[in-house]
């Protein structure tokens, strides 16, 4: 009895010793070649690192921020929602073909493209495309100035007669909700965001197209743009909206003009 | 009774001693650690780029791209660049997202958006350093590998790296290469550099460790000439046919 309970204050007061000085001296970690622990070095100015960070801002930076900054919530509602609509599409049909697998892939991809440049494989019609069918199942009514336009994803579309006809967006609309691949513009005190030479703005629960003003830029025009030369500088025209290039940091974009 | 007591407390004490004796001596230290050979080894190797007059070379570069959403997409590309000191550099971008290419002639520097035919003009130093040691406060960019085109290029390098080893050896394309990887404060390097022969940069890989998903650029080096013939016409910018004439935007403060 005597002897196991030295033998235990004895175990004890060793290991009492051993948490004691553990933290003071931390043993040393396994090192292979691959994996060494390289303390910090000095402070300063990193010249060389600017330098190399100077390579990693070329031409990609500017893009790479907005695309960062920008569309964190918009590309997961829209994938989400690309996924949501397929999902029920898929199961409410009764056969499925091997096509409309696939078409499902490829669509869960360009969303994600979508976030990445200009959108691509994102559901657009330019101005004057016209159709015999109503615009999509999801579309709304949008009554504006004495016209109703159909309001699809993004898009607007006038009936005229038999037929039905895309065209630019009409200043002052208002919807519901933002269309799939919309981007955010940086640098604005509300809230900007910017879908194939449309821009948005918020409006009480939803979201208006507003007329934009001079010094937005976007980094995309969309496909039935003008290009026109004024006064000997390269302008684009899209609907009521000129447009100017420049580079910024080295990337090209595209920055609204007044008329 | 009192031996037994000693020993207790010899032995917690010897353990203690045996746990000091095992801990390595160095804790963190303000000089650079690097070992001798991986500086011999990226010194002859950049010291081959700095003294060249006139130099190409031909890459094959990749840049990451983390998304809001936590993936990551890599961009792959091609770059070819001529430089001619003290006053003479051409470089082409060609890669997923544009097509880029820039002239500089000790007096202008154009740069050429390939896809959209739009280019813009800015008047330049007219030594080659002075216009990359401003062009990013100017125009808030710089040519790819930017860096490896300066004149104190083994000076910079050496001053700014904190550590360095030699990882070891590997191959890339048909040559057999010594690995070494540097650590600094905001970036980590790789390079790739032949082991036979004279010491030719074949791949670099910068990791950017402080951004968010610490993406990393690689160039893998195809070809290099440290002889070419380069006239005046190569550095000479003449607008393509329909291209447009923009501004830089000018860099915010």
């Amino acid at each position: 009895m005597r002897a196991r309970t030295r033998m235990v204050r004895r175990s004890l007061l060793v290991l009492a010793c051993a948490w004691l000085a553990g933290p003071m001296f931390p043993l040393p970690q396994a090192a292979t070649a691959l994996d060494r622990d390289h303390p910090p070095g000095a402070a300063g100015d990193d010249h060389w690192g600017d330098s190399w960070d100077d390579g990693w801002d070329d031409y990609n930076q500017t893009i790479l921020r907005m695309q960062r900054e920008s569309i964190a919530s918009q590309e997961e509602q829209a994938r989400e929602a690309g996924r949501a609509r397929r999902r029920d599409e898929i199961e409410t049909q009764q056969e499925k073909s091997a096509a409309e697998h696939d078409a499902y892939f490829d669509a869960i991809l360009a969303d994600s493209q979508a976030a990445l440049k200009s959108p691509v494989g994102v559901y657009y019609r330019k101005p004057g495309y016209s159709a015999t069918e109503v615009p999509g199942s999801n579309a709304r009514t949008v009554e504006l100035g004495g016209f109703t336009y159909y309001y699809d994803q993004g898009i607007f579309w006038l009936q005229q007669g038999a037929t039905y006809i895309v065209v630019t967006a009409p200043a002052g609309a208002v919807v519901d909700k933002l269309p799939q691949g919309v981007t955010r513009i940086q640098s604005t005190p509300r809230p900007i965001w910017y879908f194939f030479g449309t821009f948005f703005g918020e409006k009480n629960a939803g979201y208006e197209v507003l007329k934009p003003v001079a010094g937005l830029t976007v980094f995309y025009l969309p496909d039935g743009y003008t290009q026109e030369n004024v006064n000997g500088a390269g302008q684009y025209r899209f609907g009521e909206t000129r447009f100017k290039p420049v580079f910024i940091q080295g990337v090209l974009a595209y920055q609204v003009i007044e008329k | 009774m009192l031996r037994r007591g000693m020993a207790g407390a010899l032995l917690a004490a010897g353990l203690a001693l045996a746990a000091i004796a095992s801990v390595p001596v160095a804790r963190a230290q303000e000089k650079p650690q690097i070992e001798a050979e991986a500086a011999r080894v990226l010194t002859a190797a950049l010291e081959r780029i700095e003294k060249a007059t006139s130099f190409t070379f031909h890459a094959e570069v990749t840049n990451d791209a983390p998304l809001p959403s936590g993936q990551k997409v890599q961009f792959p590309g091609t770059l070819e660049v001529a430089v001619r000191r003290p006053n003479g550099l051409w470089n082409m971008f060609e890669g997923e997202q544009r097509i880029a290419r820039s002239w500089y002639d000790g007096k202008t520097f154009t740069l050429l958006n390939g896809g959209k035919n739009v280019y813009a003009c800015s008047p330049a130093p007219e030594k080659l350093d002075d216009l990359l040691g401003t062009m990013k406060e100017k125009l808030g960019f710089t040519p790819p590998l930017a860096p490896l085109l300066r004149e104190n290029l083994v000076a910079t390098a050496l001053a700014k790296i904190t550590s360095g080893y030699v990882v070891g050896r590997g191959v890339i394309g048909e040559t057999r290469c010594l690995h070494l990887a540097f650590r600094g404060k905001k970036t980590d390097w790789q390079f790739w550099i032949s082991e036979h022969g004279e010491p030719i940069i074949r791949r670099i890989v910068i990791t950017y460790k402080l951004e968010p998903g610490a993406p990393q650029f690689a160039a893998t080096f195809l070809s290099w000439d440290f002889a070419p013939s380069l006239s005046d016409a190569v550095f000479t910018f003449t607008p393509p046919q329909g291209a447009v004439q923009c501004e830089f935007e000018p860099v915010m403060r």
